[in-house]
């Protein structure tokens, strides 16, 4: 029976089998209220052959609720690299409200060149767009669209990763996939088991209906790393990616006698191993600027242009930049190897589909790998944070295993604040902020770089608009951000009128901090959360304030020393009161990326009794003479 | 000595600037049959890896349907004299971004070079010329910007025509640009030069460039009637009332005028989609009215021409204006940012500085506007960037300049009300009441309008974190977020069990007004800060407390007034209640850098936390 029902649901879905009465029924009936628009379905039937090229035929019927709906999507593309395949569109229609079904003509479907966008320059994508005419709200849009791979990436192998969950409703989301080879597959994020899966000798099929949308919270993980998602792949290991990537790049590593030149200069007065690794490392993050041009080769986006071409033009995207790296690294005998990895995405591990979107580089040692970005400008150090338990598949001739990059404890990714502030008895605030830490040497020195010194003012001038009445960024200075052997710091000189509150004898101050956010959002603001709180890291933020206070004023009250700590976060603050001040020494400590759903709402109470103590005002009253 | 003294005068002051245009010359040539061609000669000194990151990379649009793009010379000059030239690879035909967001409305796209072997002190040098493949028919016209992000030592532009043709031209917000005209046996020359130029700093809150940099505007257009009829005649047969118009005209209709204006607009904001183009990027001509009404989408000139020809079959007398938008376009022909925008002086016909469209109707003696790209604002509120700008009115082929109106600030507030209990450990219960008018409630609908009630819920929960932490959003309610006709209003029911501190003295904070901004972070300004249009934010608290209380420390009322600016506001504790009252109001759309200092102490009191704190004494 539930063999019959699938059959038939697949039949349905199909663009063969789908008559126009029964679009329009589901066009007809009722959507979900609260969506800008509702997909009443969204299939695919991939047809893989043993070479590994395939079909994949997207059928697609759209209900567009409102006119934001209609802005997202009365205009699909589906883009496509030339040196792959094409895209055709077979079958693009509006299904009225009415019953009435206009046909897309062939001038409102486009196939263009995809625009250029930030760094990116590729002339071998291009996109497909179809644009519906006449659509109102009410209305439905249909299309059947193939996506035609005569030379896939890897030959004989097909993999996919499939999104059962969107930011709009859908009714019925169904994949089908027909092939000669084995395949491996795995749903993740679907614990109540909502896609439910059916398999007929070659042919397996998955769906799912009535499904809600995605509802974003703030300071959730990516995504990709929490929605229903199905991974499949004919390739067994990630060995045979490994082999694959290494096959593809291992005639890019060669040196001319110019990068042999520089090379030696660079090294000439770096006398350990390690020294020398920095050198060609520092050259290649820094003097060669990224940029992404036309993809090279039968296997474009994945090989990398020849290390030799990379180091004469100067620029490259970071498959370029990598092979150059390995390239001038093997050349002093140091083993190194390309690495693919995502920095933004979790790299599931049980399924080996190509989830890469970067590659960067790994050094062999008797102790195993270590791992150099070199997209990563201005940092002194190999990776950047983010990068930091990230999924990497190294590339050697003899194949590797996907591994994860270590995630350093709270304590190597810091942030410490010294601030040094001045009471006058007129309430108003004079201080000193130096900002040193992992964390402020990597963003800091980039940003110090990258923006212009005024743009970089008018920033930290708006970080302490709110301290007052009127606050004044007096000065920003800070060490050499080319030096990579010193630790970078940064101090910020400033007054701040009306920084206390002035009553008769009184003065009312508040230090603030003690909040967080992430991508400007306060990761504890929900009552409940869905979804984990991600940091990203494990990360400490440290500071130490001496309150210099106006002669004759002592402390009338004001926030407690305190600690608070759980399995998530250790905060702790101490106050300690001196003759002509006080000292506030305070940690905030994130122990994990993350904080599960499950365990937010106890995290959230202690980050809020920290809050609210933090939140009390000093209160500064003048001493009675004796 | 003196010689050194001498270059020191002479040389630009290169801090901040990521590269140095030692020259950049441009010509355009017009031939006698019709033909026009663009030569560009841009060489660029990288001064940091900025300048490098930021400059590598030169863009130029082009049709390649209707142009040939011939690149001359694209190398990099090292600072040891060796040249390194552009490879293969690096010369690309791309995509442009408005083609990706409306290809059945423009095939441009981009020649894109990545400049190799970039390092401090190397030479971009970029050498090209773009030829149209048949004869052009259009008149030439444009704005040169003298002055940019980054110093330059030499820019040079260059417009020839044939002898009998004659450029217009005007020099605008001074700078140092020399100009003479020759005649040769090939036609006029018209040379515009300057040398020297210092750059542009980069604030936030800038006026537009045409009001803060030197340019030169040129056209073949005579006066402004002869600009008048030549978009006239692009524009007077799209305008049509066949029997679809009618027919929908008829369903719009209203006994009252206003009224059938307002679903007029609203229809065409509402049921058309906005083909998000600047004003000329398709062109100058639109479709006509039916097909818009066909098809349902269109860009600014299409769904302008559907709300005219609308307004037209039901008897509304209107026009169609072009107004100089803040944002401008990709249509100016030189310039490594090739934005238009506004002009204070409004005299020569010079059609690039429109950027936009809007609808102006007259009803029952009185005269209203309309943008029918506009989502979120009442329909007869013109958005913040639409108001008092330049604008020409061109129907009948008679051509007139002046400037969209400038609504009072009355007609732009935001009112915030905040009422409620305060329980003896300091927790708030208590509602939160915004009603916003003008650019607030366009605002408030572009934040609501669109979303999900699981989002609103989130968004609402997010923003009540500002009472306190551990606060709830309990429920909320939402009016006028879909009409457009009354103003919204947004009431959120909060619960904030951290509200205050208490212990021997009750300490709180009222949260800051929601929906607004500060613009005066930097202490001081080079160049005028742009504040948008005049408004008012009104801020009102009402608490009452459970147990009682009595003031222990309560901020100073104060009452600040300026010239741009003015604020006042006081609390007060009276049976066992805390009021709070605060009024904050702008009266000009930008204060010139003299008046900054004073706009910024105002400011700042409104925004100051200490202005809402309050410490009573628990009794």
């Amino acid at each position: 029976m539930k063999k019959l029902i699938i059959i038939v649901m697949g039949m349905l879905i199909a663009g063969c089998a789908t008559s126009d009465k029964a679009l329009l029924k589901a066009v007809k009936e009722k959507a979900p209220t609260s969506a800008n628009a509702y997909i009443v379905f969204d299939s695919a039937f991939v047809k893989v052959k043993e070479d590994g090229s395939y079909i994949k035929r997207t059928h697609a019927l759209i209900k567009i609720l409102t006119m934001k709906g209609k802005a997202d999507f009365g205009s699909p593309s589906f883009s496509y690299t030339t040196k792959y395949g094409k895209v055709q569109v077979k079958k693009a229609r509006v299904i009225k409200k009415d019953g009435k079904i206009i046909n897309v003509k062939k001038d409102n479907i486009k196939d263009i060149k995809v625009p250029a966008f930030g760094k990116f320059f590729l002339p071998n994508v291009r996109m497909v767009k179809i644009v519906y005419p006449t659509v109102e709200r009410g209305d439905a849009i249909e299309y059947v669209v193939e996506e035609v791979i005569t030379n896939p990436p890897m030959e004989g192998e097909f993999d996919d990763m499939v999104f059962f969950e969107e930011t709009e409703p859908i009714g019925t989301k169904y994949y089908e996939i027909t092939l000669p080879q084995d395949l491996y597959y795995r749903v993740y994020n679907d614990k109540e088991g909502a896609i439910k899966f059916h398999k007929n000798g070659k042919k397996y099929v998955w769906y799912a209906n009535n499904i809600a949308p995605i509802v974003r919270e703030p300071a959730m993980p990516p995504l990709e790393d929490v929605s229903k998602k199905l991974l499949l792949s004919t390739v067994k290991s990630w060995k045979t990616w490994s082999k694959w990537y290494w096959n593809l790049t291992k005639d890019k590593f060669s040196v001319n006698d110019t990068m042999k030149a520089l090379i030696d200069s660079l090294l000439s007065d770096k006398r350990s191993r390690i020294d020398s690794i920095k050198a060609l490392f520092y050259y290649v993050s820094n003097k060669i600027r990224y940029v992404a041009t036309t993809m090279n080769g039968k296997k474009a986006g994945y090989e990398p242009f020849p290390a030799q071409k990379t180091f004469r033009q100067k620029y490259g995207v970071c498959r370029d930049k990598a092979a150059l790296l390995v390239a001038m690294l093997r050349y002093i005998g140091i083993d190194a190897y390309p690495v693919l990895t995502n920095p933004m995405i979790r790299v599931e591990r049980e399924i080996k589909t190509d989830q890469f979107n970067h590659a960067i580089v790994a050094i062999k040692d008797k102790n195993g790998y270590t791992y150099l970005d070199p997209t990563a400008e201005d940092i002194p150090v190999f990776l950047p944070i983010s990068e930091q338990g990230r999924g990497v598949l190294v590339s050697t001739p003899w194949g590797e295993d996907l591994s994860y990059i270590k995630t350093l404890p709270p304590e190597d990714n810091d942030v410490f604040v010294l601030m040094d502030m001045s009471l006058d008895t007129l309430g108003n605030m004079h201080g000193k902020m130096t900002m040193k830490g992992s964390i402020i040497d990597q963003f800091f020195r980039m940003m110090v770089k990258k923006i212009p010194p005024e743009q970089l003012k008018s920033m930290f001038a708006s970080s302490i608009a709110s301290l007052g009445n009127e606050a004044s960024l007096d000065t920003i200075y800070y060490t050499d951000p080319d030096d990579f052997t010193k630790p970078f710091n940064m101090t910020m000189e400033y007054t701040v009128k009306g920084f206390a509150m002035k009553s008769k004898d009184k003065y009312v101050f508040n230090i603030g901090g003690g909040a967080i956010n992430i991508n400007g959002r306060d990761p504890f603001s929900l009552d409940k959360r869905h979804y984990p709180v991600y940091f990203g890291v494990p990360m400490s933020n440290k500071s130490s304030i001496f309150v210099h206070l106006p002669r004759g004023y002592v402390i009338k009250g004001g926030p407690d020393t305190m600690t608070v700590d759980n399995k998530y976060i250790h905060y702790s603050l101490n106050i300690e009161h001196q003759k002509d001040g006080i000292v506030l020494t305070s940690n905030m400590t994130y122990k994990k990326s993350l904080i599960p759903a499950k365990d937010y709402k106890n995290t959230r109470e202690l980050h809020n009794k920290w809050l609210k103590n933090l939140k009390t005002n000093f209160i500064l009253e003048r001493q009675k003479r004796r | 000595m003196f010689t050194f003294l001498l270059i020191t005068l002479v040389s630009l002051n290169l801090n901040s600037a990521d590269c140095l245009i030692e020259k950049d010359s441009t010509e355009i040539t017009k031939t006698e049959e019709g033909y026009v061609s663009t030569y560009r000669l841009l060489k660029l000194k990288i001064l940091n890896t900025r300048g490098r990151d930021r400059c590598g990379d030169i863009r130029v649009r082009y049709n390649k349907k209707s142009q040939k793009f011939h690149i001359i010379n694209a190398y990099t000059l090292l600072p040891d004299g060796k040249k390194v030239p552009v490879e293969k690879d690096a010369i690309m035909d791309v995509g442009s971004p408005e083609a990706a967001i409306a290809p059945e409305y423009t095939q441009r796209i981009i020649k894109a070079v990545s400049f190799p072997a970039l390092q401090k002190d190397a030479e971009i040098v970029y050498e090209y010329k773009i030829e149209s493949k048949k004869k052009d028919k259009e008149p030439l016209f444009g704005t040169v910007f003298f002055k940019g992000q980054n110093p330059i030592k030499k820019k040079v532009f260059i417009i020839k025509v044939p002898e009998e043709e004659h450029i217009y031209f005007k020099k605008v917000n001074g700078g140092n640009i020399n100009i003479h005209v020759d005649t040769t046996k090939e036609g006029i020359s018209y040379v515009f030069m300057a040398e020297d130029v210092e750059r542009l700093p980069r604030e936030d809150f800038l006026p537009s460039m045409r009001e803060i940099a030197p340019f030169i505007d040129y056209t073949e257009f005579k006066n402004k009637d002869d600009m008048a009829a030549y978009i006239y005649s692009k524009f007077k047969d799209k305008i049509e009332t066949g029997k679809e118009i009618k027919k929908l005209a008829s369903k719009l209709w209203d006994k009252d005028p206003e009224k059938t204006f307002y679903n007029i607009i609203k229809y065409v904001q509402e049921n058309i989609q906005n083909i998000n183009l600047f004003l000329w990027d398709a062109g100058i001509e639109p479709h006509k009215a039916s097909w818009t009404l066909k098809h349902k989408y269109g860009d600014v000139r299409d769904k302008t021409v559907l709300a005219l020809s609308l307004m037209k079959a039901s008897g509304i007398s209107g026009d169609i204006l072009l107004v100089e938008g803040r944002r401008g376009s990709y249509y100016a022909s030189v310039g490594l940012s090739s934005v238009l925008s506004l002009a204070k002086t409004e005299q020569l016909p010079v059609l690039s500085h429109y950027t936009t469209m809007i609808i102006r109707a007259h009803i029952k003696d009185t005269t209203v506007y309309a943008s029918v790209m506009d989502k979120y604002s009442n329909v007869r509120y013109l958005p913040s960037s639409l108001q008092h700008r330049p604008c020409f009115s061109f129907m009948n082929g008679k051509g007139n300049y002046f400037r969209t109106p400038l609504y009072p600030e009355k007609d732009n507030t935001l009112k915030m009300k905040l009422e409620g209990k305060l329980d003896k450990d300091g927790s708030f219960k208590g509602t939160c009441h915004i009603k916003a008018k003008g650019s607030y409630a366009a605002t408030l609908r572009e934040r609501f309008r669109f979303k999900k009630q699981k989002e609103i819920k989130i968004m609402l929960d997010d923003l009540v974190s500002a009472f306190g932490e551990g606060s709830k959003m309990d429920s909320f309610k939402l009016y006028n977020i879909k009409s457009r006709e009354n103003l919204p209003e947004l009431v959120v029911y909060i619960t904030s069990p951290n509200f205050a501190n208490v212990n021997n003295t009750i300490q709180f904070t009222l949260p800051s007004t929601f929906f607004t901004m500060r613009y005066a972070s930097t202490k001081d300004r080079k160049l005028p800060l742009w504040l948008g249009v005049p408004r008012t934010i009104e801020y009102n608290a009402n608490i009452r407390f459970v147990e009682n209380a009595s003031p222990f420390v309560l901020p100073d009322s104060v009452r600040l007034k300026g010239e741009y600016n003015e604020v006042e506001s006081n609390m007060a504790f009276s049976n066992n209640t805390l009021s709070f009252h605060s009024l904050y109001s702008i009266h000009a759309q930008e204060v010139p850098k003299e008046g900054y200092a004073n706009f910024r102490k105002i400011e700042g009191i409104f925004y100051s936390r200490n202005q809402r704190s309050v410490i009573l004494n628990a009794k």
